[in-house]
């Protein structure tokens, strides 16, 4: 019936991958969409390999609509492993794609937050 | 007139061709024929500049945006003198703030209290703000009543004090819609000598409203609320104050005489109005007024009342859904907001949205209220006179449908 509430994007929602809060987390970083109650935070712990920081674990909570929740679930799925330097060229379009459907202007800034909240951690 | 339901329809253009349900109206209303016409008429017939010029379309377009004033004037009970036209409701806040704000004569008396209410729309409450750090004032607000959403009036007597500057109070909650008894806090308010603001922008043209009735001595609204065209407001102040306060924007119309250094000001209302206004929008607005007061005020509270009631029992009885609204539908402008265990507000909008049902998610411009009921956001459903029982059924059926995608 929806489009942009297809199946996988559901199945995230629904049973979120890596939604745990982490103990020993290196950073943790929070993001908020004020104007719709989204609430998502980030628990990244980072290990040394071939002489560049990659992402040993990553995780997250919190609170919100479907896109910024299953929008984190995916996005677990591609961080672990890349390195800082993958994860800050992560792009808008990266975001997006992950949803496979059209988001409307209005509901961009649900869908990128947890991007957006990513990105905001690597400046720590 | 007979409250008609589907003469009114028939006068509301796009409820053919926009959502089958249009359930928003506390966000902005739809405009009828007549506002459209009206609006049009001074775009096709009387474009020019108000006032001054002489020319036979600058009469036409100066007595149609008077006669405008005079209608909007009569529909709150006030003075054409008091009626200051603006923007809209948030431009009509602010300014009211800084002309108060300019006004040395205000403050004289040493009065540093500000209250106002938790409920509050951000277009009165954040101005209210900046004021009092402005003024170094201390800032309090009603709260609400424990477990309920309307606010605890008998707490007034203890907020409200000889300090008490000024008491800014909404006359109706954009939220769950309930309707603040006004003139009982006024009276707490004019014994201790505060000056009363009302933010009327989403009770009126839901319930009969009289300035003096509710013991205003300021009230400003929104005209697109009010089957008016956007991008006009109105700003009233009661007259013995209004002569009183300075002007906080400046410019053409609104001087007496100006010098290379200096300037004195025009007759109220001028003073409060330079530049040139939303002209259309006023015309329109008056037109809004024409056609409200045709229909009736309180028939249109009564036909609203009932399917608010009904949507609030609809909703009720669905499993998951618990609903955030003045349940006395009689003290309620026509707002049902609601959330759901099974769905975001944001999801619940875009499912509804895309089910023909338009309603609003978020905090509606009201966060601390939402803090104060303890959620972070809601879905709003809202009533006006164009509405009828199929939106309800149509709100209903599209809710249940975002708990069949949602459920596991």
């Amino acid at each position: 019936m929806d489009s942009l509430y297809q199946e996988h994007i559901l199945d995230h929602y629904k049973h979120p991958r890596n939604k745990r809060e982490m103990d020993d987390a290196d950073v943790v970083q929070r993001g908020k969409n004020v104007s719709c109650g989204d609430d998502l935070t980030w628990y990244v712990k980072w290990e040394e390999k071939g002489g560049s920081q990659r992402v040993a674990d990553v995780s997250f909570s919190g609170y919100g609509c479907a896109l910024s929740q299953s929008g984190a679930s995916m996005l677990s799925l591609v961080l672990k492993g890349k390195t800082k330097e993958e994860v800050a060229a992560l792009t808008r379009e990266d975001m997006l794609a992950l949803f496979h459907a059209d988001i409307g202007h209005m509901r961009e800034k649900c869908a990128l937050l947890p991007l957006s909240t990513i990105k905001e951690l690597l400046k720590q | 007139m007979r409250f008609s339901i589907t003469k009114i329809q028939e006068d509301f253009p796009q409820l053919k061709g926009g959502s089958e349900h249009y359930l928003d109206s506390q966000a902005t209303s739809l405009t009828p024929r007549s506002v459209i016409d009206a609006q049009d008429a001074y775009y096709l017939k009387a474009r020019a500049n108000t006032h001054r010029a002489i020319f036979k379309e600058a009469a036409l377009a100066t007595d149609l945006y008077e006669d405008a004033r005079t209608k909007i004037a009569n529909f709150i009970g006030a003075k054409r003198e008091e009626v200051i036209l603006t923007g809209g409701a948030t431009e009509s806040s602010n300014m009211l703030v800084r002309m108060l704000d300019e006004t040395p004569a205000f403050w004289g008396s040493g009065k540093r209290e500000i209250v106002t209410s938790v409920m509050e729309h951000h277009a009165s409450l954040v101005p209210l703000q900046q004021l009092a750090k402005r003024k170094g004032c201390m800032l309090s607000h009603i709260p609400l009543s424990p477990g309920s959403v309307r606010l605890d009036v008998k707490s007034v007597e203890g907020l409200i004090s000889d300090e008490t500057a000024i008491v800014s109070v909404m006359l109706a909650s954009n939220v769950t819609g309930t309707i603040n008894p006004i003139s009982e806090i006024a009276k707490v308010a004019h014994r201790h000598g505060a000056f009363v603001v009302v933010d009327a922008t989403a009770a009126i043209g839901h319930i009969p409203m009289h300035v003096d009735d509710l013991g205003a001595d300021a009230l400003f609204f929104s005209g697109h609320k009010i089957l008016g065209p956007t991008g006009v407001g109105v700003l009233w102040v009661r007259k013995e104050m209004l002569e009183k306060l300075q002007p906080a924007v400046f410019g053409g119309h609104m001087i007496s005489e100006v010098t290379k250094d200096d300037a004195t000001w025009g007759d109220i209302p001028d003073r409060f109005e330079p530049g040139t206004k939303n002209i259309g929008g006023v015309i329109g607005l008056g037109a809004a007024v024409d056609y409200l007061n045709a229909v009736g005020l309180t028939e249109i509270h009564r036909h609203v009342s009932a399917l608010t009631k009904s949507a609030i029992e609809a909703l009720d009885a669905l499993p998951g859904v618990h609903v955030v609204a003045e349940r006395d539908t009689e003290l309620n402008i026509g707002d049902v907001s609601f959330v759901c265990d099974f769905a975001h507000p944001h999801d619940v909008a875009e499912i509804l949205g895309r089910n023909g049902v338009a309603v609003r998610p978020g905090h509606h411009c009201a966060l601390p209220y939402h803090v104060e009921l303890g959620i972070a956001a809601t879905t709003r459903v809202s009533f006006y006179l164009y509405n009828d029982e199929d939106d309800v059924r149509g709100l209903v059926e599209a809710v249940k449908k975002v708990r069949a995608l949602f459920a596991d």
